[in-house]
């Protein structure tokens, strides 16, 4: 590992561990490091027990989780469709998750199963992915399988609109308007223990396909002609990208921007290489929802903030930028 | 080395590729010619393993093709694309390094060798810094050229390096694919430039919508029948050295297309 990636490594890690430390101190009640560290431990106030264990720790690990799988999921996809302008929803997961998670809450599951939205996301998220891969073709081209990805994630948000135009009452509608803006707060360990696995095994295969996306820098041709199965590669990083992110938006509700943006701020900082932009989109991910969750959390509102909103609001002026960079030159 | 029998290609139901057969060993520069669109480049994807084969044989050392695994084949057999393009800014020395994936977990120190050898070879160590999307496009070209040389391979397949090229860097070029053949190497190489065909290839193909109608020497091959069957044109023919010169002169059909009288050898 070359010298500047090392440091960047070390200050995105440091950076992940003090907010991460202080994410658990701040929130309505403030929390000593001393308590904390009782707490910990099974000791001290059972009252700040609950809060560490049930409010705040559960919504950290979702925040690393969730944001360190969009940020990777983000750089994967765009190395595989070689665009700086993918983000993770682009084969229609996100919205299919979306839908899922919707309809299970339609269908009154909700009641019957207390995880009913996340399952049926995670349902949604790879009926959808199937969907696209199906529409694509099995050999089908990058440009097929955005179209396919395109109209996949339309046919879903037509669907989740259909949903909400019919909800049995306008607080059922509100609830799941709600859910979509995406959300860390009110989740348990349960939500954390959901997601883990799905979300771990998900990267795993995402971050095995370094090489190859730097050898599909040269195109398709060349990344065949220097030994990798791209159809291999190409399944793989689809399979490995539903996942995680299917897991992540069944869990949080769709956040927006972590993945289209983390990879494209990090990009100049890894010399453009695709394969050491995956393990610093992950910590950046990470970093970057923990503090869209920590502005949630401080800034006074009356109503909730959504991190979805906030992720969004950061995430658009972003989004414009690199448009007018893209403009000027193809960097 | 690499040998083709018969081999047919279809791309979106149409062949474009029809009953191909060729050798290419080591110790050669083969120049595969014809007019756009006649599956030149088809057939070199083809031969590097790149798209499946509607029938035929093809034998690498001897053996199929699809018996060696795509890493064997990749650390046998380097293949660059016409206009071969880097999606992402990477600096010149990153994208030569590409060239060396099929040999992942080896030695860096030969790693960084052979990325220095090829860099030194197209003459682009200078360079090695620049970011590749910054480059002229007869820099890229060269840079793209080190990243198929980067691997060491006893076969090079490619297609259309001289284009971009301008003709000091042509020349290099050329003579740099004779070193590399006198190394032991076969090149298989797709030329327009049928005055560099002529004079740096010791073998020449010749493809006519999707057939190879002709192989041989440049002097048995490059006839004025050929020329027109192939090409639709005549050329003006001399030699300079003992190097067969051909100039690619008028149209079929057109009044400068009148065949044109040789001319005696240039002085020494």
């Amino acid at each position: 590992m070359n010298r500047s990636r090392l440091g960047l490594t070390t200050v995105l890690g440091l950076l992940l561990l003090i907010s991460s430390f202080y994410s658990l101190c701040v929130g309505n009640a403030a929390i000593p490091p001393r308590q904390l560290w009782e707490a910990a431990l099974g000791q001290g106030d059972p009252l700040i027990r609950m809060v560490l264990w049930e409010i705040r720790l559960p919504r950290l690990l979702l925040a690393l989780l969730v944001g360190g799988s969009l940020g990777l999921a983000g750089a994967t996809m765009q190395g595989l469709l070689r665009n700086p302008l993918v983000e993770p929803g682009l084969l229609g997961v996100s919205a299919g998750a979306g839908l899922g998670a919707v309809a299970a809450f339609y269908c009154g599951l909700g009641g019957v199963i207390s995880y009913a939205m996340p399952l049926g996301g995670i349902v949604g998220a790879f009926a959808a992915v199937l969907l696209v891969c199906t529409l694509a073709g099995r050999n089908g081209s990058i440009q097929n399988l955005i179209l396919a990805g395109v109209a996949v994630t339309s046919v879903c948000g037509a669907f989740t609109s259909l949903v909400l135009n019919f909800s049995p009452n306008p607080y059922a509608g509100m609830e799941i308007v709600f859910w979509l803006l995406g959300s860390l707060a009110n989740r348990s360990l349960t939500h954390v223990g959901l997601a883990f696995p799905l979300i771990v095994v998900g990267s795993a295969m995402m971050l095995g396909c370094g090489n190859a996306l730097r050898a599909l820098s040269l195109g398709e041709d060349t990344a065949r002609s220097l030994g990798f199965r791209t159809e291999r590669v190409r399944l793989r990083v689809i399979a490995g990208a539903s996942l995680a992110v299917g897991a992540a938006v069944s869990v949080t509700g769709c956040i927006g921007f972590v993945g289209l943006m983390v990879p494209h701020l990090l990009r100049q900082f890894v010399k453009g290489d695709p394969g050491h932009l995956l393990p610093v989109s992950t910590l950046g991910g990470a970093l970057l929802l923990l503090w869209a969750d920590l502005i949630v959390r401080l800034v006074p509102t009356g109503q909730e903030l959504k991190v979805g909103v906030v992720t969004a609001l950061v995430g658009a002026p972003v989004f414009i930028l690199l448009l007018i960079r893209t403009r000027r030159s193809l960097f | 080395m690499l040998q083709a029998q018969q081999l047919n290609v279809s791309l979106a139901h149409r062949r474009i590729v029809h009953e191909a057969t060729l050798t290419l060993g080591r110790g050669e520069v083969v120049g595969l010619i014809g007019a756009n669109g006649s599956g030149k480049s088809t057939l070199l994807r083809a031969l590097a393993g790149l798209i499946p084969l509607e029938s035929g044989r093809l034998l690498l050392s001897g053996k199929p093709l699809d018996a060696h695994t795509p890493r064997q084949i990749a650390q046998t057999m380097a293949y660059l694309p016409q206009a071969a393009e880097c999606q992402w800014p990477l600096t010149a020395d990153r994208v030569v390094a590409l060239g060396r994936l099929p040999f992942r977990g080896g030695s860096r120190e030969l790693d960084r060798a052979q990325i220095s050898k090829a860099l030194d070879a197209v003459d682009a160590l200078h360079l090695r810094d620049r970011v590749v999307t910054e480059l002229s496009g007869g820099e890229r070209a060269r840079v793209m050229l080190a990243r198929a040389l980067a691997g060491d391979p006893a076969l090079l397949l490619i297609d259309e390096p001289a284009a971009g090229l301008d003709p000091y860097h042509q020349l290099q070029l050329m003579e740099m694919l004779r070193q590399l053949a006198s190394e032991s190497r076969g090149v298989l190489v797709v030329l327009h430039d049928l005055g560099m065909a002529a004079r740096f290839c010791g073998r020449v193909l010749v493809m006519h919508e999707g057939e190879i109608i002709a192989a041989g020497t440049p002097d048995d091959v490059l006839t004025d029948s050929l020329l027109a069957q192939a090409h639709g044109i005549t050329a003006f023919r001399s030699r300079c050295r003992q190097s067969p010169v051909l100039v690619p002169w008028g149209r079929i059909g057109t009044p400068q297309a009148q065949p044109v009288p040789p001319v005696a050898a240039a002085p020494r």
